[in-house]
């Protein structure tokens, strides 16, 4: 069995990886966050599993074709999107050392972060002038849940890569610095994806109802 | 082997790719939400959205999160969790639907 053990190979070199012995190939801090991201996948898809089973079972309205407007919606879609492309070129760079280049990526995909919770925010705020609160139906309750928790995520996600930017600003990356940002963006890929399972299932899905 | 070809044997992707990458997903966001508009589509609209979804989720996780590059570990790792949280959407629509 070959060990990456005292002396760093190629991909460590490669990945600006710590040097590491684990029988996995994998460092544990990234094995360890894959478990947690399982562990996530099942959350939401509960979260999800509720929401479609009480699908057009609220007894008054607002319904989700009164309130939703598709166009904003795929435009935030998009922004998101860019930000998990903006994100991997943020590890791409950690990786290789380049500094700036990891500061840049950074800054964009929290950005685009920012801008995607304000999308969030002010469609959360146009539902509840249209009457649709937590506690108005089930629609309401299953919906905010939902996306709100999605929303806490993208918020949590977002104060990780300011703290990431502040501290590439300030501290001399150390050897397991592309192994920090590759976990960060993980979490980051995978709130992404949860939206677009989120976007196709809530949204898009009621247009053929 | 020279840097390239170590770079590649490492699992290391250009930039190119991931840029590539980007674009087709935003591609199939587009056609995603076109879907529904298109009345020839409306009777597969359901099981098209599902696929387009699946092939955007799967996208990500091989391309973004290097899932295709990395040990196979990862993935078992990963798809137990995932397969579940499936599962459980799956069987909470045909219970509430019968």
């Amino acid at each position: 069995m070959s060990h990456a053990a005292f002396s760093p190979d190629a991909a460590d070199e490669v990945h600006g990886h710590a040097e590491h012995e684990t029988n996995t190939r994998v460092p544990n801090r990234k094995l360890a966050f894959w478990v947690f991201l399982s562990s996530e996948a099942i959350f939401f898809g509960s979260l999800i599993a509720t929401y479609l089973s009480y699908t057009g079972r609220s007894v008054n309205g607002p319904y989700p074709l009164d309130v939703f407007d598709i166009p904003l919606t795929s435009v935030s879609t998009f922004v998101l999107l860019m930000s998990s492309l903006t994100m991997v070129l943020a590890v791409n760079a950690a990786q290789q050392g380049n500094r700036g280049g990891t500061r840049r990526w950074l800054a964009a995909t929290a950005g685009l972060g920012m801008v995607f919770l304000g999308f969030q925010a002010y469609e959360f705020t146009s539902f509840v002038h249209e009457g649709l609160r937590l506690s108005t139906n089930l629609f309401g309750s299953t919906f905010y849940t939902l996306t709100g928790f999605h929303g806490a995520h993208v918020a949590v996600g977002v104060a990780w890569l300011l703290a990431l930017l502040i501290r590439a600003f300030r501290v001399e990356p150390g050897p397991d610095h592309g192994e920090v940002v590759e976990v960060a963006g993980l979490y980051w890929h995978f709130v992404d994806v949860v939206w677009i399972v989120i976007f196709t299932l809530v949204y898009l899905m009621e247009l053929g109802r | 082997m020279d840097a390239k070809a170590e770079r590649a044997a490492a699992g290391h992707v250009p930039v190119r790719t991931y840029v590539l990458v980007g674009l087709f997903l935003a591609a199939m966001t587009a056609v995603e939400v076109a879907v529904p508009y298109v009345g020839f589509l409306r009777p597969v609209m359901v099981p098209l959205l599902l696929l387009l979804g699946a092939i955007k989720f799967a996208t990500v996780g091989a391309y973004f999160m290097h899932l295709k590059f990395d040990p196979r570990v990862l993935t078992w790792v990963f798809v137990p969790g995932l397969a579940l949280g499936v599962l459980v959407v799956v069987a909470m629509v045909i219970v509430m639907a019968a």
